[in-house]
C-alpha cells in the first residue's frame, strides 16, 4: 500500500511537472505550434504540418515551419532522429527587405520579456556559451543562453545588437532539445582561442545582464 | 719596230696569261666559297623548315649555323651574301634575323674594342653594361623586358621617321622614364610622365611610324598607370600584373583615335601576349582588333601587319586550336593575295614567294596540327607549279613522302581507372580531363594504330608533366588534389609527335553529410529551405536552381550534362551570395559524401561546378533582394566560357566517363 502510494505520489509529481514544462513552453511557442511535442513522430507531424519543408532521410530530418501570425517568431526550426523529434525551435530573422535590422530586432523589446519568463521557470542557473559564426564577411559571436535540466535543455541565443548589421543573417532563437541528444555542434567554446577577449558579458547589454544576474542567488556554471 | 712592237705585245700577251692563269683559281676559289656558303645557308632554311624538333635536326641546324657563321668570320664578304639572301627572300628573313643582329653586333663591339682608348667610349660601353644591372624597379624592368623582346622588326626598316618634335619628346620620355629608380619617385613624376606618353599615343593625327619607339612609349605608359593604380607592388614577373598591363593596353587600343596607332597598338597588345606565353591569345587579339585599322593601311603596310601576323604569332601557336589554325591560314592566303596584287614583281618572283609560304607557313601549320591531307594538299601546290624553283619543289617532294606515311597512322593515349575491368578508352580531344580521386589507380599507355600490313615502331616514348618516365604503359595515383598536366612525346619516322591532355584530381568527400552541416548552421538552413535553395530529394524539381537549369537548358543533359553543371554552379552562386562561402561549400560537398565510389566521376564533375559557383558568386556584384538575374546571367557566361564541366558520354554505363569544358563538344 505504502508502495502504490509512493509510486502514484511519484507518477503525480511527474504528470505536474510535465504539465507545468509543457505549459511554460506553450507560453513562448505561437498557438499554431502548439500541437507539437518533443519525441513527436514525423509522421505525425507531416499528417499536421504538410506544408513544412525538409532536407534529409529517415534517419535524420530537418524540418522548418514558417510562421506567419506571431509578433516576435516568424521561422520554426525541427530536427527529427530515427523519425522522433528531437529539437524545436523558434526564431525571429529578417527577410531580404528589410532595412532597419536594428530596430527590427529591437533586443531590449523582444529578448528581456522571454528572458525574464524564463527565469522565471527556470531560475538563475544557467550555462554561458558564445556561437561563434564566421562568414566571408565577419565574424560575429553571439551569446547563447542555456538552461539544462535532466530532461531538456532550454537555449536563448540572439545576434548582439552590435554585429546586427554586420552579419548576414542575424536572429533571435528559442530552442528545447530533448534529453540525451548531443547538440554541441551549435555551442562551441566560450574562450576562443583567435578571439579570447571577447567574454560572454561583453556581448549583453545593461538590461539584459540586470535580469540576467539581478539577484544574490546567481549561479554561473 | 714591228718585231720589237710584237715582242712587247706578246710579253704584255704572256703578262695577262700568266696574271690570269694567277688569278683563275683565286676568282674560282672565290665563285665556290659563296656557292658553298649559299649552299650551308639553303640548307639551313631547308631543315628549319621541316620544323622537325628531333635532336639529330636540332643538332644539325646548330652545326649549319656555327657553319656559316664561321665562314663570315673567315671572309667577312659573306655577311653581305647573307644579308643579300635574306633581303632577297624576304618571306625567310626571319631565320637570319638573329644571325644578322648577332654579327653586327659584334661587328659594333670591335670597333668599340679598337677604339677602347677613347673614354666616351669607354663610357658607352660601361653604361650600356650599367643599364641592364640595373636596380629596376617595377616599371622600369617592365620597360626593359617589352623593349628587348619586340617582334616586330621588318617595319621598322619601311617605316619613315618620325616628326622632329615626336622624336624629341619621345628622346626626352626615355630620359625621364629611366631616372626613375624607386617607387617614391614613380609616385612622383609618373601621373606626368603617362600623361605625355598619352598625349602621343592618343594624338588625332597619329605621328608614330616606328613600331619599336612606339611600342616603348605604350609600354611605359600602360606600366606607370598600372602600377599607379596598384595597391600592391608586386614583382615585375608577377603575371596578374603582366595581365593588368595588357588590359591597359587593350584600353589604350579603344581610346586611341588615329588608324595607325589602333595597328601599333595592337602589335603591342600582342606582343604582351606572346611575353606571357599567350600566343593563341595575341592572334586572337590582333585579329579581332584588325577590322578597325587594316582596310585604310598601305598594301606595304598590309603586308607587314599580316605577315607579323601569320609568321609572329600564327607559327607561335601551339597545335590543338582550331581558331588559331583558322586564323593563320587566313593570314598567309592574304599573304599570297597581297604578292599577287604586287605589281612590282614578275610572275616568277611570285611563285616562289608563294612556294616559300606554303612550304613554311600552311603546310607547316597543317602538320603541326596533323591535318596530314592539307598538308600534302598545300605541298602540291608547289610540285605542280612550273615556276618554281627546283630545290625548293625538292624539299616539297621530299616532305610530302614523308607526310603521306602519316595519313595511314594515328597515335592515341589511352587510360583505364579501376572500374573500366582493364578495357582502355582513347583521349581523343587535349581539352578533355580523366576524372580521378586522390589514391585512386590509373592506367596510362599510348598505341599507334596503323593499318595491318605496316609494322612501324615508336623510336622513343617520354611523358612528361606530373610524371615523367619513359615506359609506354604504366599506372600511377596522385595523392594531391589539381588538374595534373601529362604530355606524352613519341618519336617516330624521324618526327616527334605530342599528345597532351590533363588529369582532374579531387579529394574524396569527407566529413559532414550535408544534412549533418545543415542541422549544425539552422539559422542559414531555415533561410536556404524557405527560399528553396536546399530541399528534400522529393521536392526537388520546385527548388531554384533545379527549375532555372531545366528551363534554361532544356534537354541538354539533366543528368552530368551542360544543364547538370549550370544547376550545380548557380546552386552554389546562390548560396554563397545568401549564406557566404563556407555554408555553401559545407551543403554542397556534404551532398557528395555518400555517393558511392563507382559514381567518382559525377561527385568531380559536380565538385568541380559547384566550385565555379562560389567562385562566380564572389566574382560579380548582386542585385538588390531575391533578383536573381545577375547570378542567372554570370552562370550562363561561365557556361558558354567553358568554365564549367560535363561528361562525354551522359549514360557512362561504361565507368568510363572524360570530363569536358562546357563550350567543346
Amino acid at each position: 500500500m505504502k508502495k502504490l502510494l509512493i509510486v502514484a505520489i511519484f507518477l503525480i509529481v511527474a504528470f505536474f511537472t510535465v504539465q507545468v514544462k509543457a505549459s511554460v513552453l506553450n507560453e513562448f511557442i505561437p498557438t499554431e505550434l502548439q500541437n507539437i511535442d518533443l519525441e513527436m513522430n514525423y509522421t505525425d507531424f507531416k499528417l499536421l504540418y504538410p506544408e513544412a519543408k525538409n532536407i534529409g532521410n529517415s534517419s535524420e530530418t530537418f524540418c522548418i515551419l514558417e510562421i506567419s501570425h506571431d509578433e516576435i517568431w516568424n521561422g520554426c526550426i525541427l530536427i527529427f532522429k530515427d523519425e522522433k523529434l528531437k529539437y524545436i525551435a523558434v526564431l525571429r530573422q529578417k527577410s531580404d527587405d528589410v532595412i532597419d535590422a536594428n530596430q527590427y530586432f529591437n533586443i531590449e523589446q523582444k529578448i528581456l520579456p522571454i528572458l525574464k519568463k524564463l527565469i522565471k521557470v527556470f531560475g538563475r542557473t544557467i550555462i554561458k556559451k558564445i556561437n561563434k559564426k564566421k562568414d566571408n564577411l565577419t565574424i560575429s559571436h553571439e551569446p547563447i543562453i542555456i538552461w539544462e535540466s535532466k530532461k531538456t535543455k532550454i537555449c536563448l541565443g540572439y545576434t548582439p545588437p552590435q554585429f546586427i548589421s554586420k552579419v548576414q543573417n542575424p536572429n533571435i532563437i528559442l530552442a528545447v532539445i530533448a534529453e540525451g541528444e548531443d547538440f554541441s555542434s551549435y555551442f562551441q567554446e566560450l574562450h576562443n582561442p583567435e578571439n579570447s577577449q571577447i567574454t560572454f558579458d561583453e556581448m549583453l547589454n545593461t538590461s539584459i545582464k540586470d535580469v540576467l544576474y539581478g539577484s544574490i542567488e546567481v549561479k554561473i556554471k | 719596230m714591228y718585231n720589237r712592237l710584237m715582242k712587247n705585245i706578246y710579253l704584255i700577251f704572256i703578262t695577262i696569261f700568266v696574271l690570269l692563269f694567277k688569278a683563275l683559281p683565286v676568282f674560282a676559289l672565290e665563285a665556290e666559297r659563296t656557292n658553298n656558303f649559299l649552299s650551308d645557308v639553303k640548307n639551313y632554311v631547308y631543315k628549319n623548315q621541316l620544323k622537325v624538333k628531333n635532336q639529330t635536326i636540332i643538332k644539325d641546324l646548330t652545326n649549319i649555323k656555327i657553319k656559316i657563321l664561321k665562314q663570315i668570320n673567315q671572309a667577312p664578304s659573306l655577311y653581305d651574301e647573307l644579308q643579300n639572301f635574306a633581303i632577297a627572300n624576304r618571306g625567310l628573313s626571319y631565320l637570319f634575323n638573329d644571325m644578322l643582329k648577332d654579327l653586327k653586333e659584334k661587328q659594333k663591339f670591335e670597333i668599340l674594342q679598337k677604339h677602347s682608348n677613347n673614354g666616351s667610349n669607354a663610357t658607352l660601353i660601361k653604361r650600356s653594361k650599367t643599364s641592364l644591372k640595373y636596380r629596376l624597379t617595377m616599371a622600369e624592368q617592365m620597360f626593359y623586358y617589352f623593349k628587348f623582346t619586340s617582334r616586330f622588326v621588318s617595319a621598322a626598316n619601311r617605316f619613315i621617321e618620325e616628326s622632329p618634335e615626336i622624336l624629341k619628346e619621345y628622346e626626352s620620355i626615355k630620359i625621364e622614364f629611366s631616372s626613375i629608380e624607386d617607387i617614391e619617385t614613380l609616385k612622383q613624376k609618373g601621373p606626368a610622365l603617362c600623361k605625355r606618353c598619352e598625349k602621343l599615343l592618343l594624338n588625332q593625327t597619329g605621328g608614330f611610324h616606328n613600331i619599336e619607339r612606339f611600342e616603348n612609349v605604350a609600354i611605359i605608359a600602360a606600366a606607370i598607370n598600372v602600377r599607379l593604380n596598384s595597391d600592391d607592388w608586386e614583382s615585375a614577373d608577377s603575371s596578374d600584373l603582366k595581365i593588368r598591363l595588357i588590359n591597359r593596353l587593350a584600353e589604350l587600343y579603344r581610346l586611341a583615335p588615329h588608324f595607325k596607332h589602333k595597328c601599333l597598338l595592337t602589335i603591342a597588345l600582342s606582343n604582351a601576349y606572346l611575353n606571357i606565353g599567350l600566343p593563341h591569345e595575341a592572334l586572337s587579339a590582333s585579329y579581332s582588333n584588325k577590322n578597325d585599322f587594316y582596310d585604310k593601311l598601305t598594301d606595304n603596310e598590309k603586308a607587314d601587319f599580316i605577315w607579323y601576323m601569320a609568321n609572329n604569332l600564327a607559327l607561335e601557336c601551339s597545335p590543338g586550336n582550331e581558331r588559331s589554325l583558322k586564323i593563320g591560314i587566313e593570314c598567309f592566303y592574304e599573304c599570297c593575295r597581297l604578292i599577287d596584287a604586287d605589281t612590282g614583281i614578275d610572275e616568277n618572283a611570285k611563285a616562289n614567294r608563294k612556294a616559300e609560304i606554303y612550304l613554311e607557313a600552311t603546310s607547316v601549320l597543317y602538320e603541326k596540327n596533323e591535318k596530314y591531307f592539307e598538308a600534302i594538299t598545300e605541298l602540291d601546290k608547289i610540285i605542280n607549279d612550273d615556276k618554281v624553283y627546283a630545290w625548293i619543289k625538292n624539299n616539297a617532294l621530299e616532305k610530302k613522302k614523308a607526310l603521306q606515311t602519316f595519313l595511314t597512322l594515328k597515335i592515341n593515349v589511352l587510360f583505364s581507372n579501376e572500374f573500366m575491368s582493364g578495357k582502355w578508352k582513347i583521349i581523343d580531344k587535349p581539352y578533355k580531363y580523366i576524372p580521378l580521386l586522390a589514391g585512386q589507380k590509373l592506367k596510362l599507355k599510348v598505341e599507334l594504330e596503323q593499318p595491318s600490313e605496316s609494322n612501324i615502331q615508336f623510336d622513343s616514348v617520354n611523358w612528361y608533366g606530373e610524371i615523367q618516365t619513359a615506359e609506354q604503359e604504366f599506372e600511377l595515383s596522385f595523392s594531391e588534389p589539381g588538374k595534373k598536366r601529362l604530355r606524352v612525346e613519341v618519336e617516330l619516322l624521324g618526327k616527334t609527335i605530342t599528345r597532351s591532355f590533363a588529369v582532374y584530381v579531387k579529394n574524396k568527400p569527407e566529413g559532414l553529410s550535408d544534412v549533418s552541416f545543415a542541422k549544425k548552421n539552422p539559422i542559414e538552413t531555415f533561410k536556404a529551405l524557405s527560399k528553396k535553395l536546399i530541399g528534400a530529394q522529393t521536392m526537388v524539381e520546385e527548388l531554384e536552381p533545379f527549375k532555372w537549369a531545366a528551363e534554361t537548358y532544356k534537354n541538354n543533359g539533366s543528368h552530368n550534362g551542360i544543364q547538370d553543371a549550370a544547376r550545380h554552379a548557380y546552386w552554389n552562386c546562390l548560396l554563397t551570395r545568401y549564406f557566404g562561402e563556407d555554408y555553401a561549400k559545407g551543403i554542397t560537398d556534404g551532398h557528395e559524401v555518400n555517393t558511392s565510389s563507382e559514381l567518382f566521376a559525377e561527385v568531380i564533375m559536380d565538385l568541380h561546378n559547384n566550385e565555379e559557383g562560389r567562385k562566380i558568386a564572389q566574382k560579380h556584384s548582386h542585385d538588390a533582394g531575391n533578383n536573381y538575374d545577375c547570378c542567372r546571367n554570370a552562370v550562363i557566361n561561365a557556361v558558354r566560357n567553358g568554365y564549367t564541366l560535363y561528361f562525354d558520354d551522359l549514360a557512362n554505363s561504361n565507368k568510363d566517363v572524360l570530363l569536358l569544358p562546357t563550350n567543346n563538344k
